[in-house]
Order: structure tokens, then sequence, then C-alpha cells
């Protein structure tokens, strides 16, 4: 019964009232963070990530996975609400979730989408815990060609799925690549492109990266105009959802979790894909298509559902390969490198207590939520409340505050304020960050494998392909890049990308 | 990988994309995106010689006033409760090592 030892080591490890403290930290934190809009997971995970060096490892990735899928819960209350997203991940849910509340049923449709992130959340939990130790076995045949290929891959998914030009993303990514050689050469020593500056020589920092091109730049981008937000102010109530409502929501929700965790293991934005692609089949599948938009109950569980399942798929590659799938995982990356934790795939052995203490805590974590939202609804309606006039100075002052505690050196504030710039100027052009910050975190550890790959084969490049899981990658990857030439893919690929209209990451 | 880039850039150039929307939502949009971004750049140079708590209070009371323009009074109220919210929070409960500037809090 090796499974249910480890059950018990992980709960060992999270009853202890520190442990405890520190998930319910993050679950609140990532519910305030997902109900505000305008700040997002990746810049909250960024900015407690400096606070969290004098606690224990454990604790710390506990309390940073919590505001992860915390954030997927508040994301929904704003959709609901105002009509604004509170995550990128919630866009779809302001389509019938909003309807719903102005028909005044916002209580269940605030119910059935707690209720509904709570199954997917704790399906997600129980299939990362049966699937990502198996794989981490499989993961130890790698060597370096394998990890390399695997990255190039991941990076070349990410272009793909990208919602906007495929050539506009690569560029991104491309860039991020560049800006990852900056620093030390990590196998002979020498400093690349880092103009003497000090700070430069352990490479662009990835906080103040995700913070500007994340962070600030979406305030900038808000400054803009002033919004209005117009929130439903008619009392919440019987936020438990009736019988009929249970009876429609119960399939498309364990079909959205079931869609979200393997959407969840590839790389991209994945929660956000998974909901839109939830509500695609939802409607498919339905018996009355043409209500969807007008306020059903299934157009919000079902893609709820499945924003949370992605969340837990996306732990996958992380535990198993140690390579982060999206900008959120890429920041936990950090944090587990900070903490002097090697991921990748001796993780789950070497640290079992990391591994089964997050994941007793994602259960409870599950559990903790569902009593946040579903009392509590009505604080998180005031928090809605406070003005943008006078969050948003706030927002930026977390921001600074955040980038500089990480090394105390303005350098990396002028840094962020710089992406900030970059980050409010491509967001104009419809330039995607996500790659850019993929490619930014993998492209170092890209290029260690590659470089020790052709130490290996003493120069020769054959090696990617002579290794047969290596050439799979390889061969995946380069098709995914030909294949928008060829002309009847790209035509459905177009029509991929008319469905998830409006996104933004 | 430099050459990769430059030709993606020329690629892109000659392309012609669909018609952009305006630069700006709204006329007055630049000036507010500029006095952000200044304040930001501001708040990183004043930090050392002036201390967290009175940076933060300058910072705070510069955006909400001028941004969107609020009142006087909750301009000032907001500015510093937060100044020393967050002094609270990120030096006394954190403990983060913040400068403290002349004035020593």
């Amino acid at each position: 019964m090796d499974l249910l030892n480890h059950i018990a080591l992980g709960a060992q490890i999270l009853f202890t009232p520190i442990n405890l403290f520190f998930c319910f930290i993050g679950v609140l934190m990532g519910t305030l963070v997902g109900v505000l809009p305008g700040l997002g997971p990746t810049a909250a995970i960024a900015l407690l990530l400096p606070n969290t060096f004098h606690v224990s490892p454990v604790s710390a990735i506990i309390m940073l996975a919590g505001i992860y899928y915390g954030a997927m819960y508040g994301g929904s209350t704003t959709s609901i609400l105002v009509n604004i997203p509170g995550e990128a991940a919630s866009v779809i849910t302001c389509l019938d979730g909003h309807q719903m509340a102005l028909k005044g049923r916002a209580g269940p449709a605030l119910g059935i989408s707690a209720f509904g992130s709570f199954i997917a959340g704790t399906v997600s939990v129980i299939g990362l815990m049966l699937v990502a130790p198996p794989l981490a076995k499989f993961a130890l045949a790698f060597g370096p060609p394998e990890y390399c290929s695997l990255m190039l891959m991941g990076i070349v998914v990410l272009i793909y799925l990208a919602s906007g030009s495929i050539l506009k993303a690569l560029m991104m990514a491309v860039f991020g690549l560049l800006l990852g050689t900056i620093g030390m050469d990590a196998i002979s020593g020498t400093q690349r492109l880092t103009f003497g500056l000090l700070e430069l020589s352990d490479g662009v920092g990835l906080i103040p990266a995700i913070m500007g091109l994340f962070g600030v730049a979406e305030v900038i981008h808000n400054v803009e105009e002033a919004i209005r937000r117009e929130v439903v102010t008619s009392k919440v109530k019987n936020l438990l959802p009736n019988l009929q409502d249970w009876r429609d929501s119960f399939w498309p929700i364990i079909r959205g979790s079931v869609l979200g965790f393997f959407i969840g293991i590839l790389p991209g934005p994945a929660p956000v894909i998974s909901a839109f692609s939830s509500y695609a089949i939802e409607k498919k599948l339905s018996k009355h298509p043409e209500k969807f938009g007008t306020g059903v109950i299934e157009g919000v569980a079902g893609p709820e559902a499945a924003n949370n399942a992605a969340t837990g798929g996306a732990f996958i590659p992380l535990f198993t390969l140690g390579i982060p799938s999206n900008s959120v995982i890429a920041i936990l990356l950090g944090a587990f490198m900070i903490h002097g934790i090697q991921p990748g795939p001796m993780l789950i052995s070497k640290h079992a207590d990391l591994f089964w203490g997050t994941i007793m805590s994602m259960y409870l974590g599950n559990a903790m939520l569902l009593i946040l939202n579903l009392p509590l609804i009505g604080l998180w309606v005031k928090v809605l409340k406070v003005p943008y006039p006078i969050l948003f100075p706030l927002i930026l002052l977390f921001c600074l505050v955040g980038v500089f505690s990480l090394n105390y050196s303005q350098v990396e504030v002028a840094l962020m304020i710089g992406f900030g710039v970059f980050g409010y100027l491509a967001r104009k052009f419809q330039f995607e960050m996500a790659p850019l910050v993929l490619a930014l975190v993998i492209g170092p550890m890209m290029e260690n494998n590659l470089r020790l790959s052709l130490v290996i084969s003493q120069g020769s490049p054959w090696i990617f392909i002579e290794h047969p899981i290596s050439a799979t990658f390889i061969f995946i990857s380069s098709a995914l890049l030909i294949s928008p030439w060829i002309p009847w893919i790209g035509r459905r690929r177009k029509k991929l990308q008319e469905k998830v209209e409006g996104e933004q990451i | 990988m430099a050459i990769m880039s430059a030709a993606l850039l020329i690629g892109n150039l000659k392309r012609k994309g669909p018609a952009r929307p305006s630069f700006f939502p709204q006329s007055d949009s630049w000036k507010r995106v500029f006095l952000t971004f200044l304040s930001l750049i501001a708040y990183n140079l004043l930090l050392n010689p002036l201390g967290f708590a009175l940076t933060t209070f300058l910072f705070v009371m510069f955006l909400v006033r001028f941004i969107f323009p609020q009142s006087w009074v909750r301009t000032l109220m907001v500015a510093v409760l937060s100044a020393i919210f967050a002094r609270l929070l990120f030096i006394n409960f954190l403990e983060t090592q913040l400068p403290k500037g002349f004035l020593g809090f």
C-alpha cells in the first residue's frame, strides 16, 4: 500500500499549524487576487515569493500553489457579478454567469462555480497523484538530448496555441531566448551581454520580468481609460443550486474536469484554453445550444470546472520533468530553485515530503476555498467595490516593493519598469507575453542541455535524431511549425482561433 | 538567433495587418500613461534618499490625486493609510529590509 503510506506522509506534513496557516493564507490571497481584476496569480505569486524566503520550502510551495488555484475560484466571482473577468481564465464565465446574475440567479451561478471548481480541483489532484509518480520514473530515462528536444517542443506547442499570429508568438519566444542568454555562461563562465552590470551576471531576473510584463503593463493598460464597473448589487442569496441545476451541470462538471486536466499538462495558458474548449463542447453537446449566452448553468459549470482542473494538470510537468508549462508554474519553479530544491524526475522520490505535502494541501485548500467562497461571498463583493483609482497605486506599490525586496537592487526595479514599458507596447500590437516568459525561463535550461548533448556527442548535432525519444519530440515540433502552411490544417486553426477570440493573457 | 529575429522583423514589417484601432482609446490617455511611468521611475530614484515610508506616501498621493483626480481629503487619507500600513506590513511583519532614509522611518 505504497499510495496510502504516501498519503499519510503528506497528511502528516500538512497538519502542522504552520503549514495549515500557510495553506490558508495562500488560498485567501489567491481568492483576493482572483477577485481583483488586473492582478493575476502570476503577479501575486511573484509578489509573495520574496517573502517566503524565511519559511521552509514545503510551506512556501503550499502557499504559492494555493494562490494559483485560489485565483481560479476568485476570478469567477468577478465575472459573474461585474461582467469583467477577474482572471483571464474566467473570461468565458462572463457569458452565461453574468446573464444569470442579471436574471437574479447570481446565487446559484456562484454556488455552482464554487462546487464545480471544488469537484474539478479534487479530480485533478487525484489525477496528479496517480499520473505524476509513474511519469517521473519514465522521465528518469531522459538525458540531456531528450530534455533539450522536450523543451523545444514545449515552446513550439505554446507558439502554436498562441491566440494571435504565429509569427508574432515566434518572435516573442526568440526574444525570450535572447534575453535568456544574458548573464554568466554556465559552462565556460564568461560574462555575456551584461554591460558590466553585476546584477545582470545572474541573468535577467524572472520576477522583475514577470512583474513588469504582467503587473505593471496591465495596470498601465487599465490606466488609459476610466473603467466603470457595475456590480450587481442585488442581494446574493440562495447560494445552493437546486436539484435541477445539479442535474444540468453534473456532466458538464465531470467533462470539464477531465478535459481541463489533460489540457493542463500541455504547455500554454492551460486554464484559459480549457475553459474555452469546455464551453465549446458543452454548447455542442447541449440539447439547446441556442440558449447558451443567455444564462444557462451548464455554461458556468463546465468552464469553471475545466479551469480549475487545468491548474492541477499544470503541476505534472513541474513535478515530473522540472519543466514549467506556463508563467505561474515558471515562478513556482523559480521558488523551488531558490529554496535549493532541484526540480526534475528525482523530485518525487528525493523530496517526497514536498510532493505529497503539496498534494494533500491541494485537497484541503480546495475544501477551504469552498468555505471561503460560499458563506463569505459578501466580503468579496465589498472588495470589488474598492474604486480603481485607489486600487491601482497600491498594486503598483506592491510590484515595486516586491521586486526591490528580492535583491535590494534598484537595477532590478528599473528592469521591471523597462519590462512594463515593453509589455505595454507589445500588448498594443497584440504580441503575447506567454511565449516570452516561457522562453526566458526555459532558455538557459535548454542551452545547458543542448551544450551537454553536444559534449556527449562530441559536436555532432545528429544526437537529437539518433535518440528515439528525442527524435519523436523533434518530429512533433517540426510538424507543428510546418502545419500552418498546409492549407486545410491552417484553416482549421483559424477556426479554432475565431472560437477563442477575445482571449487575453 | 539574431539573424532569425531580424528576418522575422523584416517579414513582419512587410506584411500588412488589418487596420489597428487608434493607439489610445481616449485623447488624454497618453498623459496618464506617461505620468504613471514617470512616477514609477521617480519612486525608484527617491527610495534610497527619502526612505520607504515617505516615498510611498508621495507615490500614492501623486497617483491618486493626478491620474484619476480624487478629492484632496480622500487622497491624503488613502496615502497616509497606505504608507503606514505598508510600513507595518513590510518592515514590521515581513521583516523586509527597506531603506529608512534620512528621517529614520
